[in-house]
């Protein structure tokens, strides 16, 4: 034949040779009727069947059919990623991630980048949706005439069923009696096969649905912002290796999102017990009525507040409240 | 980058950033949520005789990877005019395993759209009026038809922008509709609304649909509301990406927006604060072949 203009022709011609259109067809799965629907742009060639299809022609005419499938500007980028290594894959969020915190605006840099790692390592370590939440806890600011760290407080996060969607609204504070919490004092990794066992040795506040649970510190410059913490359905979801490492990537991202003055020496941190959930929800509830409320007072007064301002006086004050009600 | 369609094609009015994929990724879940699932008003019986999918102006893919990962015999494909969403969906669906999403970098508004008549089952647009010229609307809802198998749905959700107890959020809203007024996005008769939603039952019977059905529904954002904070977080953060299209189109200035906008997070932290964002999904059936 003479040189194809396309990965079309090169198919068209391949099956026409005797009992090649069956041959392919059956090697890749697909109707012979397929083949010819492909040929003749009547249906669209899917990237899953690229691998099968490359596999199944003969190998003097694979080269030149991967070229010509990478001149296709519909396949092109598909064949491109579909062809990264993870190693490459990784990589190229990683870029992304970076790209998203070189062109976002400060005001909100913390949320898009916290957001972004979230989205891809919810994906990443949850593909089968068996039930996972991660969630970002970060240092309590301390109050200003204050030093020590004596809480954490989860700010964000998204879950797979049975999980809601969007933990954001689920929000709570952690202290000394939740894994999240020795991991930020210890300043190191953790995790927990089974939260049901009695045996365990760390210190475990079992939420709704969490079964086991992993923790990794979220650091800089060897201080402490808070840690990224993922709880599972399962038991022992955190006991792979591989699965550790992929947190401990995620955690070493997330504290791009943070700017240098949010991270805490280890020494600073000394965090208190803090009250089970249901105790933290009937003040919880008062969040808005409190920012509107110093809104209110910092208006009357002439003083400038902004609601971002308000917003985290009322947390502090908050946890003022809670720490004084578990003492 | 600067708000051109005329010159980039591309009619992203939050500026196809990686942090608008991120919030698109975020809004999508919203609207989901608000409209009860992926596909509502298809009967499971229906989405199980379903093979491929397509969704137009998918962005950074949302709505394609989540059906995608509930449906698994489904094929679904997303198209996108930007290179950066695109890269940000595949990236997604890399991470989830997912090898029965698909995606396409091509803009919606250059017809014929890169598909063979009659290749997919279901042929989905949500929110697109934000993104394409309204007059692009009718040629585009042809095509979505000719690429949609005999018999198989063609299925288009529209939004108003949202009616709210916000002084701030009304004001914002109307220098959004001013500019899309002159980027020609809207549909209205007066420019106080988008207007695409009434337009949507038209589009479909004039390209020929059959069986033409609507469901409405509405995003809660009021305080109280379960999806206050979500809401809150949404419109935040999409006023603030919106800001250079405000600008860029000459509808306000840094200042002046930057006022409205921390009015805005006040207003809507009120006890009394109420929102409502109303979404109508409308679908129909390409004929049977005779």
């Amino acid at each position: 034949m003479s040189a194809p203009s396309s990965w079309r022709d090169l198919l068209r011609y391949l099956i026409t040779q005797s009992g090649e259109r069956e041959r392919i067809a059956n090697e890749i799965g697909v109707n012979p009727v397929t083949l010819d629907r492909w040929c003749s742009e009547k249906s669209t060639l899917r990237s899953r069947n690229i691998g099968p299809l490359l596999q199944t022609v003969p190998v003097a005419q694979r080269e030149l059919l991967a070229d010509l499938l990478t001149q296709d500007h519909l396949l092109a980028d598909e064949l491109a990623i579909t062809a990264m290594s993870p190693d490459e894959l990784e990589r190229a969020f990683f870029r992304q991630v970076l790209v998203a915190r070189a062109t976002t605006e400060e005001v909100l840099l913390f949320w898009i980048i916290c957001r972004q790692i979230l989205q891809h390592a919810l994906r990443r370590l949850d593909p089968e949706s068996v039930g996972m939440a991660i969630t970002v806890a970060v240092c309590m600011p301390p109050a200003a005439d204050k030093r020590m760290i004596r809480s954490l407080r989860e700010i964000m996060g998204l879950g797979t069923p049975p999980w809601p969607g969007d933990l954001e609204h689920q929000s709570m504070f952690l202290g000394t009696e939740s894994l999240a919490g020795y991991v930020v004092r210890q300043g190191r990794p953790q995790a927990i096969d089974d939260l049901r066992a009695q045996h365990s040795l760390l210190p475990a506040y079992q939420t709704e649905y969490e079964v086991s649970a992993a923790a990794h510190p979220i650091m800089y410059a060897n201080r402490v912002a808070g840690c990224l913490l993922v709880s599972s359905t399962q038991p022992r979801y955190f006991v792979s290796p591989a699965r550790l490492a992929l947190i401990a990537d995620y955690a070493q991202l997330i504290a791009l999102a943070f700017c240098p003055q949010q991270f805490y020496p280890l020494e600073w941190i000394e965090l208190h017990m803090m009250p089970p959930l249901a105790v933290q929800r009937q003040l919880l509830v008062s969040l808005q009525q409190r920012i509107m409320q110093m809104l209110k007072e910092a208006f009357a007064a002439s003083r400038s507040l902004t609601r971002d301002e308000a917003e985290q006086l009322a947390w502090q004050q908050m946890e003022e409240e809670l720490i004084e009600l578990s003492t | 980058m600067a708000y051109n369609p005329s010159e980039t094609g591309n009619y992203y009015i939050l500026g196809d950033s990686q942090a608008e994929a991120v919030h698109l990724i975020e809004q999508d879940r919203n609207f989901t949520k608000s409209m009860r699932g992926l596909l509502p008003e298809q009967p499971e019986q229906e989405i199980a005789r379903l093979h491929d999918v397509l969704d137009l102006g998918c962005g950074p893919g949302g709505w394609v990877l989540e059906l995608a990962q509930a449906y698994p015999h489904l094929q679904v494909t997303g198209l996108d005019i930007s290179q950066a969403m695109i890269a940000y969906a595949r990236l997604q669906a890399q991470a989830g395993g997912l090898d029965n999403a698909h995606f396409t970098v091509s803009n919606i508004t250059t017809l014929p759209l890169p598909f063979p008549e009659a290749s997919f089952d279901l042929v989905n647009a949500r929110h697109i009026e934000e993104v394409i010229p309204a007059a692009s609307f009718p040629a585009l809802v042809q095509e979505m038809v000719r690429i949609t198998r005999p018999g198989g749905t063609i299925r288009i959700t529209g939004s108003e922008w949202g009616v709210t107890t916000s002084a701030a959020y009304e004001q914002l809203m109307t220098l959004l509709l001013q500019a899309a007024r002159r980027a020609e996005l809207d549909l209205s008769a007066d420019g106080r609304n988008l207007g695409v939603a009434p337009w949507l039952r038209r589009f479909l019977h004039d390209a020929g649909c059959v069986n033409i059905q609507e469901r409405a529904s509405a995003l809660d954002f009021s305080a109280g509301a379960e999806q206050q904070l979500s809401g809150y977080r949404d419109l935040t953060i999409a006023f603030a990406l919106m800001q250079p299209f405000l600008t860029g189109v000459g509808v306000t200035t840094q200042d002046d927006f930057e006022q409205l906008y921390q009015q805005l997070t006040l207003e809507m932290s009120e006890e009394h604060f109420c929102g409502l964002v109303y979404t109508l999904t409308v679908w129909g059936q390409k004929p049977q072949a005779r």
